[in-house]
């Protein structure tokens, strides 16, 4: 194990960090704790879309980049990781036993999210109970389940044909919109229930918090990279949704 | 009340497992967000103003967020980012660019800053908790 190999670990670990819902700030903590005691010096550097990375060792500097372009909520990652850095962080260079680490980080990258169908159903509870925090009525609450379950199952689909966000988004909005318009048509709850409450697991709620929490932090370049990416969702799925209820609006429907 | 404190709990719990949480913190994390709820309508109904209760529930989330992180071994962030869900201005940010789309600029104008006033309190009632426990570990 020579310094390179350490340094492309430690900075694995943090893009996984980052891949997988972890706050720049977190990438950033874990790539300098585990580096920290086992060479001079160490400083990174993370935005949102890219790791850099230096150590410094005898006066020779190394440096790696790293583009990071997927994000992904995956919480059970960011834990395990968090928990390997701070066991990683207490060896001492030389009793290190290197290749266990790099194999246990290999199997947390591969680790896969729950069932499938669970997820589905789950996206359905977590959309009509998110609707009726925001005002729906009792009415809508099963329409609002059907049309996020079929959500769901609509955009893991996009997902994995690995379309943009910016596109699936736009669908997604424009599918949400269209079920909701035909089950307040057959009076099956409201619309403007049924939209909101399906669209929640789309919308860029925590994106907002995080990137305001970054410019508090003082990461201003994440906090601006964060934000766009908020924002781009937010459009793209209120341009689904918009697109839908106007050509229903143009062809006479009722809103 | 306890009908909307419910919802909430499912609400966080379905978005911790969509956010593929770990097993064993799904309810935690789905009570945590049931408690920051609960303190969202108790500060609503003492003084109506979305922002300030948005304040005092993220407080609310940031302590629990801290205190199971310490019980439970795990980073604080499992528990923050489900339980922040039913708080989070994601349907505001919706309905600021479907204003925008259909022509209404002063509502749009409105609910954009509701959405970042409401993102600002949020982000604010958890820092001060981290700042403040980080103190105490020293």
């Amino acid at each position: 194990m020579n310094h390179e190999d350490l340094l492309k670990f430690a900075v694995t670990a943090g893009q996984t960090v980052l891949e997988n819902g972890g706050e720049t700030y977190r990438s950033e903590d874990t790539i300098t704790r585990m580096l920290e005691n086992k060479v001079e010096r160490i400083e990174t550097f993370v935005t949102p879309t890219g790791i850099f990375a230096s150590i410094e060792n005898d006066g020779k500097i190394q440096t790696t980049i790293t583009r990071v372009k997927q994000r992904d909520s995956d919480l059970n990652k960011v834990a395990l990781v968090n928990d390997l850095s701070r066991r990683f962080s207490g060896e001492k260079l030389d009793t290190l036993n290197f290749d266990k680490y790099v194999e246990e980080l290999r199997e947390i990258r591969s680790k896969g999210k729950y069932n499938y169908v669970l997820r589905i159903f789950f996206a359905g509870v977590a959309a009509a109970s998110s609707g009726m925090l925001l005002g729906s009525t009792l009415k809508d609450f099963l329409p609002t389940f059907v049309t996020a379950t079929f959500l769901q199952i609509f955009v893991t689909y996009f997902e994995n044909l690995r379309l943009s966000t910016f596109i699936i988004n736009i669908i997604g909005g424009a599918f949400a919109a269209l079920l909701g318009i035909i089950f307040s048509h057959f009076s099956v709850g409201t619309l403007n229930g049924i939209i909101i409450g399906s669209i929640v697991t789309l919308l860029p709620g925590v994106a907002i918090t995080n990137a305001v929490r970054d410019a508090i932090w003082g990461d201003l370049v994440s906090a601006v990279s964060r934000g766009v990416e908020a924002g781009m969702s937010a459009i793209s799925i209120a341009a689904g949704v918009g697109f839908i209820l106007n050509i229903w609006y143009v062809i006479g429907g009722k809103l | 009340m306890i009908l909307q404190i419910l919802y909430g709990f499912f609400a966080t719990a379905g978005f911790a497992f969509l956010f593929n949480v770990p097993f064993d913190a799904i309810v935690v994390s789905g009570l945590s967000g049931a408690i920051g709820w609960a303190g969202y309508l108790l500060s609503m109904k003492i003084y109506p103003s979305i922002v300030a209760a948005s304040f005092i529930a993220s407080l609310f989330i940031g302590i629990m967020g801290e205190v199971f992180a310490q019980k439970k071994k795990y980073p604080t962030t499992i528990f923050v980012i489900p339980g922040i869900i039913p708080l989070v201005p994601g349907a505001y940010s919706y309905k600021t660019v479907l204003a925008i789309i259909q022509g209404n600029n002063k509502q749009a104008f409105d609910l954009g800053l509701q959405t970042i006033g409401i993102a600002l309190a949020i982000a604010a009632g958890l820092m001060f908790v981290v700042s403040f426990s980080r103190i105490r570990k020293r």
